[in-house]
């Protein structure tokens, strides 16, 4: 390609891209993007975000080591505690199909009692993958979705307890959630 | 503003916020805390409460420290009774007496 020709391309390429860029911010200072959590977004878009947000929590938790004393009884008891006071209005519990949360939040939050194929995500419970994506997503939250970041006041040891109970929750009847979940008055826990 | 002064309060603000930024406590959570309905393991059988599943272990774990407490109220609830017997009984006799 000669130069003139090179030349007259890249600057058709720039032209290009200077409306492309000003089309969006026309876009976006339009407003006519509807924000309202009761209006789902069109597909391409929620496969975008959907894309961008599992790819960005692999990427950020194929770090994290996972405990090896996640199956004991004592962090099923701490997790579960927690996750009944904390994550049910959102999550549910077994017995419990929705709430005002549910209802209401875009994205829907996950069914964390129901097993992964249920609630929309992989279903490999003894997955290292999944424990270290659920610390993640507990201790760091997801903008823009109704997640909060729980690592400000939360250590590394309560959120790993939450995850060592998530593990089990899809597995919990009504009657053996209720006694994991109860918080015993004689408890004598001290912050952390 | 030197930057020795200003260092200082960089520090004062840094550990201001840390004192704010205090441990959610799960004290905070007793004044709703029920207890657990224990009775379900009433009907189990010695085999699914023996075995090392961490979910029945949690369960008889929880249930343990409940009768526990429960046992100590009781024990300290009779303990009161039977002391204001005594102080009436010893009472009536002071008053005899005189």
């Amino acid at each position: 390609m000669s130069n003139s020709k090179m030349m007259a391309t890249c600057k058709c390429l720039l032209i290009a891209s200077v409306i492309v860029l000003l089309g969006g911010l026309a876009f976006l200072y339009s407003g006519l993007y509807p924000i309202g959590a009761d209006t789902p977004h069109s597909s391409m878009t929620y496969w975008a975000l959907e894309t961008l947000r599992e790819r960005s929590i692999v990427r950020a938790a194929s770090d994290i080591d996972v405990p090896s004393d996640l199956n004991t009884p004592e962090r099923l008891l701490k997790g579960g505690a927690d996750y009944n006071d904390m994550c049910t209005g959102c999550h549910l519990k077994p017995g419990e199909e929705k709430s005002d949360f549910t209802l209401g939040l875009y994205p829907v939050p996950p069914n964390l009692s129901l097993s992964g194929g249920d609630h929309g995500h992989e279903n490999h419970i003894e997955s290292k993958y999944v424990q270290q994506r659920q610390f993640w997503i507990i201790k760091h939250g997801i903008k823009a979705s109704g997640m909060p970041a729980w690592a400000p006041a939360h250590d590394d040891e309560r959120i790993w307890n939450m995850v060592a109970f998530l593990k089990r929750l899809p597995q919990l009847t009504i009657e053996q959630y209720q006694i994991l979940t109860a918080r015993d008055n004689s408890e004598t826990e001290h912050g952390h | 503003m030197s930057s020795k002064l200003l260092s200082y309060l960089t520090a004062a603000a840094l550990v201001s916020i840390a004192f704010a930024a205090q441990g959610h406590n799960p004290q905070e959570h007793i004044k709703r805390a029920e207890k657990p309905n224990c009775s379900t393991i009433d009907g189990m059988g010695a085999r699914e409460i023996a075995g090392d599943d961490s979910v029945m272990q949690a369960m008889m774990l929880q249930c343990r420290k409940v009768l526990t407490h429960d046992a100590k109220e009781t024990a300290a609830v009779s303990d009161k009774s039977v002391n204001q017997e005594v102080d009436i009984a010893d009472n009536k006799s002071a008053k005899t007496q005189h």
